[in-house]
């Protein structure tokens, strides 16, 4: 239980986080005040976009790599170790397509004789007689 | 007369700490945080898959969990009871959860294409090879689920998926509350924004705005603590949530703007404009059997932006099933007592997609 005093704080308390938070609530719906905090915010950041740029060029003065280029070099590394990866599976695909298919490496042969390996007889001779026009 | 009554010691405790957000590793223990332990199975520069739970015996199809990009993962195994995974396990269900870690500038051209098409195209594949199964579950939540929706949604990457289970995941993103109104006022250019970042947009930038986002819940936050500080369970389940309010993770630039421009201003994936590695993508060819739950009090977005999900498919099919849960945004999972609903709906789709499909719901 509140004494009187504890009362009247309370019931100042929630009139206060009720008008703040209806404050508040206009204050982030209003498009206007949104536009001129990013515009403000956009503004401070391109001020510290050119500031870095200065300071990099002032590291390049001094042959020292400035933060773009070291992140350029971790970037370069993130698409190493991607193709790494991905190469890792394409060869554990293949080990796995080798594995489930046994009866294929014994049978050399057969793939040999399959009859789509060979051209036609008729388009063969047709690009032999179309190679001897051209000459 | 009235006793007077003080202000327990031990809540002015809890305010200094949530106000300097001086937490640290021994109050996630002392509050039992993340009670499900994980096995690392696949690691690749800043991102983590994990095998959740220590029984991995499952009659079902494992789920893959993607988790929010903005916060970290333990919100869906937050407490013991109040843990979705927790709830999972016990189900029987094997589930894999992606932890995304933090990325390093090196990481700042990896947009959402990336994400989808090659580091949850990975993460399936090890969870394929793992349990040796054809299919898996696919899960996202808030902005994973966006991204579960785009793998859900290509044409050679659904092959590997039965089912998509969509946690508050927005795909239409006009209209769908104060961020879009933020981001479509007059001035908020994305590239400007962020010229001076390198790499990488740091988490306090982002994350300075999203109090505004409800400003009266704000508030009223240390008054609600106060008036519920005897309840049984209540200290722990607030201070939880703001120890993981306030574990914030720094965006990848590429992703940042992406999310800006690409979704939120251009809204590029609700309008099948969106490319997934080298195809474009749409959330409406998707066919598979989907859970979708969404959040009635959802401060970040509104229920307009996942109701969007009619418009699959799937729901034309009768396989969509759609629960509006009168809860917010990360408490229908983690600390309303509405979650055991939640629970329930999540643990009868994934052990029995065929019997929940009660088909689209009509707004």
């Amino acid at each position: 239980m509140f004494t009187m005093g504890e009362d009247m704080m309370k019931q100042w308390a929630e009139n206060w986080e009720k008008l703040m938070g209806d404050h508040l609530e206009k204050l982030v719906h209003n498009d206007k005040f949104i536009s001129e905090m990013s515009k403000s915010i956009a503004a401070t950041m391109t001020g510290k976009a050119f500031y870095s740029k200065a300071l990099d060029e002032q590291m390049a003065a001094m042959n020292l790599p400035s933060r773009t280029e070291i992140v350029k070099v971790l970037q370069k590394l993130t698409d190493i170790e991607e193709r790494v990866i991905d190469l890792t599976e394409r060869f554990e695909d293949y080990v796995d397509a080798q594995q489930s298919k046994p009866a294929a490496k014994s049978a050399p042969v057969a793939e040999k004789a399959a009859p789509e390996a060979k051209p036609a007889p008729d388009a063969a001779a047709k690009e032999v007689k179309a190679r001897k026009q051209k000459k | 007369m009235k006793a007077k009554q003080e202000i327990p010691e031990a809540y002015r405790e809890m305010l200094s700490r949530s106000v300097t957000k001086s937490y640290t590793e021994a109050d996630r223990q002392r509050l039992g945080m993340e009670p499900t332990p994980k096995v690392q199975v696949f690691r690749q520069g800043c991102w983590t898959l994990y095998r959740c739970g220590t029984d991995f015996a499952s009659d079902y199809d494992p789920v893959l969990i993607i988790p929010s990009l903005i916060n970290r993962n333990y919100i869906l195994d937050l407490l013991p009871g109040h843990s979705l995974i927790e709830q999972m396990k016990l189900a029987g269900l094997d589930v894999f959860l992606i932890d995304w870690g933090d990325p390093d500038a090196g990481m700042g051209h990896c947009g959402f294409d990336h994400y989808v098409s090659k580091w949850v195209k990975r993460a399936v594949r090890q969870v394929k090879k793992i349990t040796g199964k054809a299919r898996i579950q696919l899960a996202g939540q808030c902005i994973g689920g966006m991204m579960a929706t785009m793998y859900a949604a290509h044409p050679e990457l659904k092959n590997d998926l039965s089912t998509l289970f969509l946690l508050t995941a927005p795909l239409d993103l006009a209209d769908s509350g104060l961020l879009a109104q933020w981001t479509a006022t007059e001035g908020f250019e994305v590239d400007k924004l962020t010229a001076a970042f390198q790499g990488l947009v740091p988490a306090h930038f982002f994350h300075a705005s999203f109090p505004l986002l409800d400003p009266k819940n704000q508030l009223a936050k240390y008054r609600r603590l106060l008036e519920n500080f005897e309840m049984p369970g209540f200290k722990e389940i607030w201070q939880a949530l703001d120890i993981w309010g306030s574990d914030n993770v720094d965006f990848t630039k590429q992703a940042y703007t992406e999310l800006i421009s690409t979704m939120y201003q251009e809204n590029a994936f609700y309008k099948g404009e969106y490319m997934v590695g080298g195809r474009k993508v749409s959330f409406k060819d998707i066919d598979m059997p989907i859970l979708s739950l969404v959040a009635r009090d959802d401060h970040v977005f509104n229920e307009k932006a996942a109701f969007a999900i009619h418009d699959c498919k799937a729901a034309k099919q009768g396989l969509l099933d759609y629960h509006v849960i009168p809860a917010g945004h990360v408490s229908l999972i983690a600390a309303h007592p509405v979650r055991v609903h939640t629970y329930t709906l999540v643990r009868e789709f994934l052990t029995r997609p065929e019997k929940l499909r009660t088909g689209a719901k009509k707004k």
